[in-house]
This record gives structure tokens, sequence and C-alpha cells, in this order.
């Protein structure tokens, strides 16, 4: 059954969603060469909204509550209003402060429950809320668990709300990883090594079985359990969300928003399975410019996308010149008038990958 | 009204932390490799869930507040030079992604819910309303010394499973979902920690969740 989507902004460190779409279009790059821990000698491509060591209080709390303050016309957390709050951080830099500095002040945020314990006072919300957090396809993750809950009718409306803002505690896991290096991310081009770039994102959508221009019609998910951080290489794990979708798709003109990181393995294998089973579909990443906003970004992408229908204008492959992977990756602007419609994907640890398709009426 | 049928389940009682013998024979149940990157809960979730027979087309729910806990100390002890291995396994969903990946059983979803004292009811939530015909409902947590000694962690070292299905073979019992937004919040909603108990007892239970509705498991 579709739902639909209403209200939807997001936060980045281009901005807000216009400010976002609009830099991301004139081709801006918002990441910026940071030190990854505090005594590093090397930088890796961060896109911050603020100082990585603004800790106390946390740096997130004002900008996403103000963020949210713009849909406060519904009585978020009762009963035919839930809440899904997702992230793959949460308040996860005061728990790395707390642990080296031993300061009980950072206590307050430094668990999941206790850090959507502290927005969800600062906003009022009531106790109709679930929390999700399933690495980088959280925010998709929790799009599906708002379907569920219309679908159900256990609801009027569904605010699913994400935020993940970097800290030394993700920025040293994956420079450790060594995807987060000293290169910035060139999502789907031909290079001779990968790289990924992180940043700030926050970003809410508003769901609900009243019709609005954009139509969730499906999604799709899996988890392939092959490897912690690495993908099937036959890459069947993303045409498990794909290849459902063409058959809804057929006949019809869609566009691919990928999840599209930088990693060369990961990103070749998400470009070649859109490429079988979407060979007329453009494909575009973002996170060469605004960086892997982690759980956040199904989310952050989605506001992005939402205002790149409503310009008719979508930014193309930000930062990543060719030669691609594949020859669908498309550089330029992309004119969104001759479109129905966009596969928005995501992918994570685990090898789970989530899909939705969304219509523009 | 929503049921589903409880084909299977199991619980590991909540102790402190896991012995050594008890770990050693946990460990035998994966390959060594696999094994040697298992701390207390991954252990726990392989041990109740490796009769759980998971599909491709089934899904997963896993229910826990502070997940790779074990791993999350470690990986914040490595600082200044941190750990890529105990950062991976900290991320939520770590635990039981180091399960399922050691299996090799693909799925069709995993859908980590977090919460505190009601987690349990939450994660029954989202199985109940999961369009999904097999829904592998599993929770726990692990102690781990720094972040329990600050409340930051869990006390204790526990793990629950139960296979929730939409048909009525082989059923061990059912749990119900009746939505009623005037609900009010039971004092009777379990905590996590105290399923195992309460699967290994088969005591049935009834309890509401503010604004969802009623919940009740009974058992054949």
């Amino acid at each position: 059954m579709p739902i639909y989507l209403h209200d939807c902004e997001c936060l980045t460190a281009l901005g807000k969603t216009q400010s976002t779409w609009s830099r991301l279009i004139n081709g801006e790059v918002g990441l910026k060469p940071v030190p990854p821990l505090a005594d590093s000698t090397e930088t890796v491509p961060l896109a911050l909204t603020g100082d990585l060591d603004d800790l106390n209080p946390p740096r997130w709390i004002d900008p996403v509550c103000e963020l949210i303050q713009s849909i406060t016309q519904y009585p978020w957390g009762d009963a035919r209003h839930p809440i899904v709050i997702t992230s793959s951080n949460f308040g996860i830099d005061q728990m790395l402060a707390a642990f080296q500095t031993q300061n009980t002040a950072y206590h307050g945020q430094a668990t999941v429950t206790k850090a959507v314990g502290t927005i969800a006072n600062r906003l009022g919300w009531g106790s109709n809320r679930l929390i999700i957090s399933n690495a980088c396809v959280s925010a998709q993750l929790g799009m599906i668990q708002a379907a569920r809950l219309l679908e159900q009718r256990l609801a009027d409306r569904v605010l699913v709300f994400s935020f993940d803002y970097l800290s030394r505690f993700v920025v040293g896991g994956f420079h450790a990883l060594k995807i987060l290096n000293e290169d910035f991310p060139q999502p789907y081009s031909e290079r001779k090594s990968g790289a990924i770039g992180l940043g700030d994102g926050a970003a809410f959508a508003v769901f609900s079985n009243q019709p609005s221009p954009f139509c969730i019609e499906d999604a799709a998910t899996h988890s392939e359990f092959k490897h912690m951080t690495g993908n099937d290489p036959s890459g069947a794990g993303f045409d498990s969300v794909l290849a459902p979708m063409t058959t809804i798709a057929k006949d019809r003109n869609f566009w691919v928003k990928g999840h599209g990181t930088g990693t060369l393995e990961t990103g070749r294998l998400e470009a070649e399975s859109v490429e079988r089973n979407f060979p007329n579909a453009p494909l575009v990443s973002w996170k060469g410019s605004i960086g892997h906003t982690l759980g956040s970004c199904g989310l952050v992408e989605l506001a992005i996308t939402k205002a790149a229908f409503h310009h008719g204008l979508a930014p193309g492959n930000v930062a990543a010149p060719a030669p691609h992977c594949v020859g669908q990756v498309h550089s330029g602007n992309l004119d969104l008038n001759r479109f129905d419609g966009v596969i928005l994907l995501s992918s994570a640890f685990g090898g789970a990958h989530a899909a939705h398709l969304m219509t523009h009426a | 009204m929503l049921k589903r049928y409880i084909t299977k389940a199991a619980g590991a009682v909540p102790q402190r932390e896991l012995a050594p013998e008890q770990r050693k024979s946990l460990r035998k149940q994966f390959n060594p490799l696999a094994a040697r990157r298992l701390t207390d809960l991954p252990l726990l979730l392989g041990d109740i869930c490796k009769d759980a027979e998971p599909n491709l087309d089934d899904e997963w729910v896993f229910a826990s507040a502070f997940g790779g806990a074990l791993s999350l100390e470690r990986y914040l002890e490595s600082f200044p030079t941190p750990s890529p291995l105990h950062f991976q396994n900290s991320i939520q969903p770590g635990p039981l992604d180091l399960v399922n990946v050691a299996r090799g059983k693909p799925a069709r979803l995993l859908m980590p819910v977090v919460g505190d004292t009601e987690l349990f009811a939450d994660a029954l939530f989202a199985a109940m309303i999961s369009p999904n015909q097999v829904v592998h409902t599993v929770g726990g947590e692990e102690y781990s010394p720094w972040t329990a000694s600050h409340e930051l962690g869990a006390e204790h070292t526990f793990a629950w499973y139960l296979k929730l299905v939409q048909s009525t073979e082989a059923a061990a019992g059912e749990i119900t979902f009746t939505p009623n937004p005037s609900a009010k919040k039971s004092e009777s909603i379990p905590l996590s920690e105290s399923v195992p108990e309460l699967i290994n007892s088969g005591r049935e239970l009834e309890f509401s969740q503010a604004g969802r509705g009623y919940f009740r498991i009974v058992w054949n």
C-alpha cells in the first residue's frame, strides 16, 4: 500500500534543505580536510556543521531541536502521531567524552535512550516512540516502520526523525578501517583506491495515508550477512532490493539516488546492479559533497530529493569525475521533468540494503 | 487484533557475565575465526538462536538497549589508536550481525529496536506489525564493567528468543496485540532481562502500552 510524504527537511554542512539542494546544484563540496583525532598530523574529509570537539552541551541538541520546530502543529508521540527515531550515532560523542574525561557531565546524553529522551523532553514529545538503529540503513528502516504503522491504521501521521553528528568516535573508527583517509570521495569514479567522506546530518519526514504529490510506492530490504563490512562479490545483495522494483517501475522513467559513498568495490557492485536492473536510469550520489551522513543518510537524501522534484532539477554525481564504473552515472544536474520517480538506496554494515521507490505526481 | 504464533522460544537468564567454561563451550558452535570476535552477548544469541532455521524471507527484530557493550568498551579503551575491529563490532546491531554473518544465513530484514523499560514491548510491537511471515524476535544485553558502573550499560548478561510466525503449525504459544489508542501503560510490562524467565516458566502475561494497545502472551 502506498504512503505519502508530506513535510520533509534536512540539515547538512551545506545548510538546510533549500540551501543544501542549491549548493549541490552549484557543485559545491561541503567536505573539508580535518584531522581525524586531536593529535593527528594527517587530515580526512569531513562535512561539519560545527566544531568536532564541541561536546558540552552536545553540539547536536540545539540544531536538531530547531530543525523539528517547523512541524510542531502535530501532537507528536500521542496515540495517532507516533515517532520513529533513527540514528547510528545518537549521543556516542558523549560516551567517548565521558570515558576519556571520567566527567559525569557527559552522562546525560551518552546512551541512545538518554539522547532521545533529552530531545523528546525538549520538544514535549509523547511516549509513542520507537527507536531504530541499523547502522547506515537506519533512516530507511524508520521509513519502513512508518509505512507499517500507516498500513495497520495505527497512525494518522508518522514522524520519522534522524540525526547523526560526527565525533572522534565515528571518525576515528572509519579512519582505523582505512576507508576514511586523506583522499576525498569520488563515488563511482574509476580510481586506484577508494575513500569516503563523513558528514553531519539530520532530517525529518512526515508520512500519512493522505495523498500528497510524493508517493512512496514500494520498499525493499535485504540483509546479506556475508561479511561485517563487505558485500557478496556477485552483487546479489544489491540485486535483492533492486530486482523486485523492476515490475512496479515497468514502462516508467526512474532515476536512482545511489548510496555511493566512494568505496571502490561496494560502489562498483551497487552501480553494476543498477545497470542490470535499471539500465536506462541515471545514477547519482551526493556523498562526494555532503559526505556520508551515516544512519541518517536515507532521510537527509530524501529531503534533498523532494527539493529536487520541487525544482525539477536534481544535483548530479557531485565531485566525482568520469570515467565512472558504469556508463549511466550522471555527472551534470539532472532535468527531472521526464522522470516519474526515483529509487533511493542505502547500504550498511552486515550487508544490509534498503530501497524505496518514490513517485512524484 | 494481530496474532502471531510462537513456534520456538529460548531464554538465557541474567548473570553478571559468562563463566570461562560456558564461554569456551559456546564458542564451539562457531568456526574458530568467527568465535574469536564474539563477546558474551553474541555467544548467547548464537546459542539461543541455534535452532532458528532462518529463511531468506524472514525478518529479525533485535532488541537491545546497549548492544555490543563489551566491544564498545574495548573500542573506547583503544584510543588514541582506535581499533577497527572493536569499532565495527560496537555499532548497533553488531552482536546479531556477528552471529548471522558467522552462520551465513541471509534474511529479508534486520530491524534493531533500542529502548529502556519498554524495550521488550517495543520489540514485540515491531514484530507484530511486520508483514513478514516469520519474525525472529531476539533480545539481550551484555555486562561491561565501565559502562555498567556508570549506569551507561547493562548490569547483567542475558538473551531471549521468540520465533513468531503467522501460521498455526507447531505453535507452542501465541501473542496477540489489540490496538487501542486509549490504552494506558501497565505496570506489568516485562523488562527485557525478565523475559528469559518468562519464557522458561511458560508464564502467561498481559500488559499494555500507552496509546498503542494490549498485548497477551499465552502458552499451549
